[in-house]
């Protein structure tokens, strides 16, 4: 028989046997949907993560926070370290009361200076950032996330609006660019950003900043950069020999390290999924075959009568089961796409399917019809026509 | 066209005796006859009929079809040839169920090297030739028993084989439809076919040209008639 032909029956049969078709196709459809959505959310997922440590980080900065880090000793740093081409200090405040005409929210307050927009890689979409003059003479004025200007302002526009910082006055001159919700579960998106001159002296009366970042020439050179900032910081807090730090250093290095280490996770856990639910369809096909065949006997005898041989019979209950396997592999990177896409939009993920996956999901499907279709295949071949026609 | 000598054939059942159902069985058909063989059951011409087939192999004997030794082919070939030299028409019809006449009729084509529009017309050819040029694409549970038995008649003819074997064609059908069927047999035997039908019905044997009678494994009587 030839080979269109033996597809074209097996189609047939496929089409002829509905029911029991679909309860064949089941496992393999959900197997690999799982591939593809977990594939795809996977990737987004790590995307929007790295997208957001790059955001935060960027490369070849360090990141330092210190109960008793002030602005003098970050420029300290900068100073000794030829390789600093930039700094920055945020202090952050816990959330505060922000109110405009009458309508109050909480949201996390933080102080920045003029370069922030470069160092900590976050501008504005509407109206201006800080000016050096904002920050040197402590102006009372405000950046806004988006979602918050959305509470308080709706469509109005909030630019030069009056707001109040914990009862203080401020004038609004900025939206701050999406973001998002953070890593730590933050939405950044809530943010109000002042000076942090005004923040030290008209909101918190400190000279704390606690955070400070730190950007270098060379990103391959960050780790002996950060070794170098831990020993000025040391001799600047006089902190004695075999002590332990009291501030803590991140680099970019490892933030990237860590987002990259996540995704491997992620991927080992959908690859061990997909491969227990394609174990288990598998396991069905081939017991719904066996009974297919067990159902066939005189179907099979009669083909043998009519001068089948064993191999046009065995490739036939092999076609059989690869082709529904396969037609459910299709099935199940459609309903992947279909869960990856709703995932994508509830969640704001971006979708990234990988050539590679679909791949993969079709090999897989045709791998598991193949298997499951061997030992019916294999007792369909091997029955006695003589037998098979009683 | 057909020739056997000394063919035996014993079943041995796991704790039976061995039970031997062809006994040195010679036998042999012309081309354009038509013959019957006639016995009770458990006579061994099931067996012969099987062994005629090549669904079956004897222990040992000599089985010559158009002119070659088939007694002892491997599997393989004895599919091939069964394809291309042997029609069958069994009891119980044996259609494939949700496939129409013409699929049905087709499916031994499958087999053979002949192009999709050869089968297609042979199929309806043949379909024609049992008078179900009006059923080409019924079910078989569309049918009554008489038309499934010529669906399955024009399978057995289609590849044009050496012979056509009928084992017990009639017994699954009423009288009318039985004898329309034999009918059927007479023509298709006017017009060239070799036909060799198994049946326990000396009524029906009696339709045949030949009649040859089995009993315990050997053929113990044969007469000739004169054609009808």
């Amino acid at each position: 028989m030839n080979s269109t032909r033996l597809i074209r029956s097996s189609l047939k049969n496929l089409v002829r046997f509905k029911m029991r078709s679909f309860f064949m196709s089941v496992g393999v459809a959900v197997g690999v949907a799982t591939l593809i959505a977990g594939s795809s959310v996977g990737n987004g997922a790590t995307q929007k993560i790295s997208a957001q440590i790059d955001q935060m980080f960027g490369p070849g900065t360090i990141l330092i926070g210190s109960a008793e880090l002030k602005l003098p000793d970050l420029a300290a740093v900068a100073d000794e370290m030829d390789q600093v081409v930039a700094f920055a200090p945020r202090l952050s405040l816990s959330p505060m009361a922000i109110d405009f005409m009458g309508t109050s929210e909480q949201a996390a307050v933080s102080g920045f200076s003029a370069n922030a927009d470069y160092v900590w890689n976050r501008s504005v979409i509407d109206g201006r950032f800080f000016s050096d003059r904002d920050v040197d003479r402590a102006e009372r004025v405000a950046l806004i996330g988006t979602k918050l200007k959305d509470t308080l302002f709706a469509d109005t526009d909030p630019i030069g609006e009056e707001i109040q910082i914990d009862s203080v006055p401020f004038e609004v001159v900025g939206v701050l660019d999406p973001m998002g919700i953070d890593p730590h579960g933050e939405d950044r998106d809530m943010d109000v950003y002042v000076p942090i001159s005004t923040a030290q002296r008209r909101l918190v009366n400190s000279d704390i900043i606690g955070n400070g970042k730190l950007v270098v020439g060379n990103a391959d050179n960050v780790e002996q950069d950060a070794d170098q900032v831990a020993e000025i910081l040391r001799n600047r807090f006089q902190i004695a020999e075999g002590q332990p730090d009291s501030f803590r250093i991140y680099t970019s290095n490892f933030a990237g390290k860590a987002a990259v280490k996540a995704k491997r996770m992620l991927g080992v856990y959908i690859i061990i999924a997909a491969i227990v639910v394609l174990l288990v369809a598998a396991v069905v096909i081939s017991s719904i075959m066996l009974v297919v065949v067990r159902e066939r006997i005189s179907e099979i005898g009669l083909r043998k009568a009519l001068g089948a041989t064993r191999g046009s019979i065995a490739t036939q209950f092999l076609l059989e089961s690869t082709m529904v396997s396969l037609v459910a592999g299709v099935a199940g990177i459609a309903l992947g796409l279909g869960v990856a896409s709703f995932i994508a939009a509830r969640y704001a993920i971006p979708m990234d399917l990988t050539v590679l996956a679909v791949m993969l999901a079709v090999v897989a499907s045709v791998v598991v019809g193949i298997v499951s279709g061997i030992i019916p295949a294999r007792r369909a071949a091997s029955l006695d026509p003589v037998e098979a026609l009683r | 066209m057909i020739k056997i000598e000394n063919l035996c054939k014993s079943f041995q059942r796991p704790g039976e005796a061995l039970l031997e159902v062809l006994h040195e069985v010679d036998f042999s058909v012309d081309k354009g006859e038509f013959v019957a063989i006639v016995g009770s059951s458990g006579s061994g011409k099931t067996t012969l009929m099987n062994i005629l087939g090549l669904l079956d192999r004897p222990d040992t004997g000599d089985y010559e079809l158009s002119g070659k030794q088939v007694a002892m082919l491997s599997p393989e070939m004895r599919a091939k040839v069964r394809n291309e030299a042997i029609g069958f028409v069994f009891q119980q019809f044996h259609l494939l169920p949700r496939t129409t006449a013409t699929e049905n009729v087709e499916l031994p084509m499958l087999y053979s090297s002949r192009s999709d529009a050869e089968i297609r017309r042979r199929a309806r050819e043949a379909l024609c030739r049992v008078g179900l040029e009006e059923r080409l694409t019924h079910y078989p549970s569309e049918l009554s028993g008489g038309q499934q038995q010529r669906v399955a008649i024009a399978r057995a003819i289609v590849n044009d084989p050496a012979v056509v074997l009928a084992d017990e064609p009639t017994g699954n059908l009423d009288q009318k439809s039985g004898s329309q069927i034999m009918n059927l047999f007479r023509e298709l035997n006017r017009n060239g076919s070799t036909i060799v039908l198994i049946t326990h019905d000396d009524a029906v044997a009696n339709e045949a040209s030949r009649v040859v009678r089995i009993d315990n494994g050997q053929l113990t009587e044969a007469i000739t008639r004169v054609a009808s």
